[in-house]
């Protein structure tokens, strides 16, 4: 189970615990990129020397979809969800939902920044403004 | 046509004709599509050397299979899973095993039954992506809603232009009475559908259809002993496509590289091309593939549909002539088969008579498995009709 291991101790950084302040996203420490999700092999160089760096946990927003309340996932009945893909401000790109926001209001390149996980809830976007 | 060693055909296919089939279990199906294609291929289970399926076999996934069907003599097995796209990928590594040598009767096969278990998963165990992506509850439709708006934002493209797709999927499968969804709908149709996951509504979607289908890719020699019209293979490529961590284009899926690479090796180019089946999980799919596949320029797709482009017999790329996955099936979620049976069908001279191309000659087939320019696969098999 060594490998699980290694992929859930990259992974415990990576979506914080309730009442951490900051998202961490994992970084090459030899090649010194970002990358998203968190993973024990550094994606672009397989470097296993991995570190969790606290993200300005800004970005904007790549592409978006609403689904009608009531869909998989939605936390009530009438709960339109926004599913998006951010791209963070140190490049990697985050599937995520945004909230906050009613669909009218959102645009493609609009700038996001981090809510993070609480409770139930995981790490979700709201706009920056 | 001068005998040529190595060279692939496909001899014999076979598509399910139930699309809601509660009473018959996923082996049944199997068993079925199996003893279809070999029935027209005019070969019998002794001479099958070669077996090919994917993840949705349960077990012990191929072996189980050759075991409840009884297949005795099976030299070369290929268990290749490119979700929807895997059994085009088969008919190209089929071809590629004959070529070497490994054998001279292949069979392909493909059985599911979403609608009537919608539970069953086959073998598969969770990605590791998971625990990053799962909480959002990302739906397959989903998914490839986030590439169509992206599509939407880079070049314009519009819902209009999207649900064109599904217009001709539905124009026709109203000549197939086997499809699920037999009516022709019209744009506002479409348009009025009730939205899925914005901007894809529920007629931008694939039916989700119980079946299965099955090809039977043959040897030269074997070939020559059945005689016939057969759809020699005659050019594959297959490419994955993922973010790897970091940048990603949704307005891309791997069709960049598989079309390429199997037009290069059938030296031809998309021109030539007089019949396409392209994978139509979504109407997106469709729109991007045929730009990924070089039939128009990139962000140019929505233009290239929306006037009749790809309706069959005469529009510029005939396409999915059977009513495709948009309207006419799509069974166990994957539609890679189906691509494969209607393009032999088109090479044949088999098709509906108002929808056969003239002249039939050269078709393509092309699978996507996974989702839109994230983690996916293509594959494409370019065919040629040979008269033996």
């Amino acid at each position: 189970m060594t490998a699980a291991r290694d992929e859930s101790s990259a992974a415990d950084g990576g979506v914080p615990p309730t009442g951490d302040r900051v998202l961490r996203v994992p970084r090459c420490r030899r090649c010194h990129r970002h990358f998203w999700y968190p993973r024990a092999r550094c994606p672009h160089c397989r470097s296993a020397d991995i570190e969790l760096l606290d993200s300005r946990g800004t970005g904007t927003l790549y592409t978006y979809s609403t689904l009608p309340a009531g869909t998989k996932g939605s936390a009530t009945a009438d709960d339109v969800r926004i599913l998006a893909y951010v791209e963070l401000d140190e490049g990697p790109f985050i599937l995520t939902t945004l909230t906050g926001l009613s669909p009218d209001e959102v645009r493609i390149g609009m700038s996001l920044t981090a809510l993070l996980p609480d409770g139930d809830q995981p790490l979700r976007f709201v706009s920056s403004t | 046509v001068t005998p040529r060693p190595g060279a692939a055909y496909v001899a014999g296919i076979y598509e399910h004709p139930g699309r809601v089939l509660p009473d018959l279990s996923l082996l049944e199906i199997f068993a079925d599509v199996t003893d279809g294609a070999l029935r027209d291929a005019g070969l019998s289970l002794a001479e099958v050397d070669g077996f090919f399926c994917a993840d949705e076999a349960p077990g012990f996934g191929p072996v189980s299979l050759i075991d409840y069907l009884g297949i005795p003599g099976v030299t070369y097995l290929d268990t290749t899973d490119l979700g929807g796209a895997s059994y085009v990928s088969h008919v190209g590594h089929a071809a590629m095993a004959i070529a070497a040598g490994k054998c001279s009767v292949a069979l392909i096969v493909l059985a599911g039954k979403p609608r009537s278990d919608p539970s069953y998963r086959g073998r598969r165990a969770p990605g590791p992506e998971v625990p990053y992506e799962q909480p959002y509850a990302p739906t397959t439709a989903s998914l490839y809603a986030l590439a169509a708006r992206r599509h939407m934002y880079e070049h314009g493209t519009t819902s209009e232009q999207l649900a064109a797709v599904k217009v001709t999927a539905s124009q026709h499968a109203q000549h197939n009475p086997h499809a699920f969804l037999p009516r022709a709908v019209t744009v506002e149709e479409v348009l009025d559908s009730p939205m899925v996951s914005a901007p894809l509504h529920r007629l931008d979607c694939c039916v989700v259809t119980d079946g299965g289908g099955a090809v039977v890719v043959v040897s030269d020699e074997v070939a020559r002993s059945l005689g016939g019209p057969m759809a020699r293979v005659i050019g594959h490529g297959e490419a994955a496509r993922a973010s790897y961590g970091g940048a990603l284009d949704l307005t891309r899926t791997a069709a960049t590289v598989s079309g390429p690479r199997a037009f290069a090796e059938a030296r031809l180019a998309p021109g030539d091309i007089d019949y396409a089946s392209i994978y139509d999980s979504f109407t997106i799919t469709v729109l991007e593939t045929i730009e990924n596949l070089g039939f128009c320029p990139a962000g140019q797709g929505g233009a290239f549909v929306a006037d009749g482009g790809l309706l069959a017999p005469h529009g510029r790329l005939p396409f999915n002539t059977d009513g495709g996955g948009l309207c006419n099936n799509h069974p166990g979620n994957r539609g890679g088969m189906t691509k494969v049976i209607e393009a032999v069908r088109q090479l044949r001279g088999a098709a509906h008579p108002l929808l056969q191309v003239p002249d039939c000659t050269l078709a393509l087939a092309h699978g996507t498995g996974g989702s839109l320019g994230t983690r996916m696969a293509s594959a494409t098999v370019i065919m040629e009709r040979v008269d033996l």
